[in-house]
């Protein structure tokens, strides 16, 4: 091949693509170092106790098939209380976090107020603010007005209140970058039409921004989903544990049950994948602007 | 005609903040009244036995027992600042590069960038666990390792002093590159491409259009997520408090915040810790708001 190259006349050689090389090469490289952990747990989730303490270790399962770790998981009570808290606390994030951030998102694209430039400034700095400042403040105020420690509803009532404070302020952040883009101008057609402002927002800008408010709502959807840290400090009765704080509570410190370990891994991580991939790409204008936080 | 102007304008200042109202009342009542709360405690002296009664003022008591606290205070503070400046370093340039690869022209690029994605968007919880089954003495890491004469036996790579934090900066680096990705991507893809080609035909090779182009293109957004890492880096909690939970020499301030009011049932030097924390963070915050946000 390389004598057939530099036979031809010099300007028509084609370079061996040394660029095309180091890409495929590197692209191998961050996917072997991503992909790896994640198989690794998804073959251990198949193994048997045998396969598993196996030394060398096995590259693959014997029975693909063998399900027993996921059957073992899902008899776990404390498993199951933790899917079904996690699911009902992070919906309820969800719907408090898009209604109130599409209101006040909306206030901030479109209405002038005084003190608007001190709201976002408010906001900004939140979303900037760690959650670690509220830990023990949180915990003390949680403590008195006995939101924490019940046992009981109060305590996830509690924990949801705290949710906010992470969810609004990205939420307000990526919609109102979005309703920006949003032409103002169909709205003054509606508003010469003789709608309200709360028929615009109602029939018009809400419609438009469906996209985004999805993104929204799968990304507040990710953060109370894989939220630990308030949820460790905060609920304490297993009844009312998250899906991360059961799953720690289950599998504590030291154990070798390494197939269920790896099986709780599995079903926690792959619906907050699947979210985040459908969100990702729409708020993708919103991120530079906005961002994310973790 | 002014009248009526200014009515309509009142009007709509008045929606806004009805508008506004829910995010304000979150904002104000669950961060920056937790924030001052916190600085009280911190004056106080709060223990579990307390919580719910008046605390005695103890002055800057509690601060003075943190500083002096050679023995968990001072290494914590040290941990602290290598573990966020050095992750933010790795999680900058791997995430660099993965966008440069991601913006480079190949087939199957969006299933690359989505794999990429994984590590980010799912728990920390079960990643860590993940981490831990995998770098464990009997573990894959080791046995690579070991296949590749790297090693001559297996090291407990999250429990030796002085291999835990290379191992917990690893995992952060795998974790959180993939955000430096997104958001670097994004403004890779808005750069104007006859830049590039202009330079080509004056004869600059990729290396000087990286360096020429791209990178004075990316500095403001290198700025932006290099900060909002150090920020998140210099508050988490989760990763360390999963993965060592703050041993063999990974204790950083956030997980000793923990340990004072959880650990030792202190919150008064908890709560003094949080405080320096914070103040060290609106060093970082200052130059955030000042580079970025104006």
């Amino acid at each position: 091949m390389s004598d057939v190259a530099q036979a031809q006349p010099l300007k028509r050689r084609r370079p061996f693509p040394w660029g095309r090389v180091l890409l495929y090469f590197m692209l191998a490289i961050f996917m072997i170092s991503v992909l790896v952990p994640f198989y690794w747990m998804l073959r251990t989730s198949l193994m048997t106790f045998g396969e598993i303490v196996a030394y060398p270790p096995r590259l693959v399962p014997k029975d693909w098939f063998n399900l027993s770790a996921y059957q073992k998981l899902f008899e776990q009570m404390q498993f199951i209380w933790g899917i079904r808290n996690s699911l009902i606390i992070s919906t309820i994030v969800v719907v408090l976090t898009v209604t109130f951030s599409t209101l006040g998102s909306y206030a901030v694209a479109r209405m002038r107020f005084p003190g608007k430039a001190w709201f976002m400034r408010g906001v900004i700095v939140v979303y900037m603010f760690p959650a670690v400042m509220l830990m023990i403040p949180m915990f003390v105020i949680m403590s008195r007005v006995r939101m924490t420690g019940t046992g009981g509803t109060r305590d996830v009532v509690g924990l949801i209140l705290v949710y906010l404070t992470q969810t609004m302020p990205v939420a307000i952040y990526m919609l109102s970058s979005y309703f920006k883009t949003v032409p103002e101008e169909i709205e003054e057609a509606g508003i010469i039409d003789g709608c309200t402002r709360w028929s615009v927002i109602y029939r018009i800008t809400i419609p438009l921004s469906v996209p985004a408010i999805a993104s929204v709502a799968l990304y507040t959807f990710m953060i109370a989903w894989n939220e630990y840290m308030f949820a460790f400090i905060l609920l304490k009765a297993k009844e009312t544990l998250t899906l991360p704080i059961a799953f720690y509570r289950i599998f504590g410190q030291f154990n070798t049950a390494w197939d269920m370990v790896m099986a709780a891994a599995i079903v926690i991580s792959v619906p907050v994948i699947i979210a985040f991939l459908a969100s990702e790409k729409s708020f993708a204008q919103g991120l530079t602007a906005g961002g994310v936080k973790g | 005609m002014a009248v009526l102007g200014q009515t309509k304008q009142a009007r709509d200042a008045r929606l806004a903040y009805l508008l506004i109202l829910p995010t304000v009342l979150i904002i104000g009542g669950l961060v920056f009244y937790p924030v001052i709360y916190n600085v009280w405690l911190s004056f106080h002296q709060v223990t579990t036995g307390n919580l719910g009664e008046t605390a005695p003022f103890v002055g800057l008591g509690n601060y003075r027992y943190v500083i002096k606290d050679i023995e968990r205070f001072l290494p914590a503070l040290r941990t602290t600042f290598v573990y966020s400046i050095t992750g933010m370093l790795l999680s900058l340039g791997v995430g660099l590069i993965a966008s440069l690869l991601l913006n480079a022209k190949f087939r199957a690029r969006g299933v690359a960038r989505g794999i990429m994605l994984f590590p980010y968007a799912a728990p920390t919880i079960a990643m860590a666990q993940i981490f831990k089954w995998i770098v464990q003495p009997n573990g894959l890491v080791n046995w690579l390792l070991m296949q590749a004469n790297i090693i001559p036996e297996p090291r407990a790579w999250l429990t030796e002093r002085g291999l835990a934090l290379p191992a917990v900066l690893l995992f952060q680096t795998w974790k959180y590159f993939p955000f430096c990705m997104l958001m670097i991507l994004a403004r890779l893809q808005a750069v104007d491409q006859t830049l590039y080609e202009a330079a080509e035909v004056d004869g600059a090779n990729a290396w000087q259009r990286f360096l020429h182009i791209t990178l004075p293109e990316l500095r403001y957004v290198l700025l932006t997520v290099g900060l909002l890492r150090l920020i998140w880096n210099f508050n988490k909690f989760d990763d360390i408090w999963l993965l060592t939970g703050g041993s063999s020499g990974t204790m950083v301030l956030p997980v000793l915040t923990y340990q004072y009011s959880f650990g030792l049932n202190n919150f008064g030097w908890g709560a003094a810790n949080a405080m320096i924390l914070a103040l060290l963070l609106t060093v970082f915050l200052y130059f955030y708001m000042k580079e970025v946000v104006e």
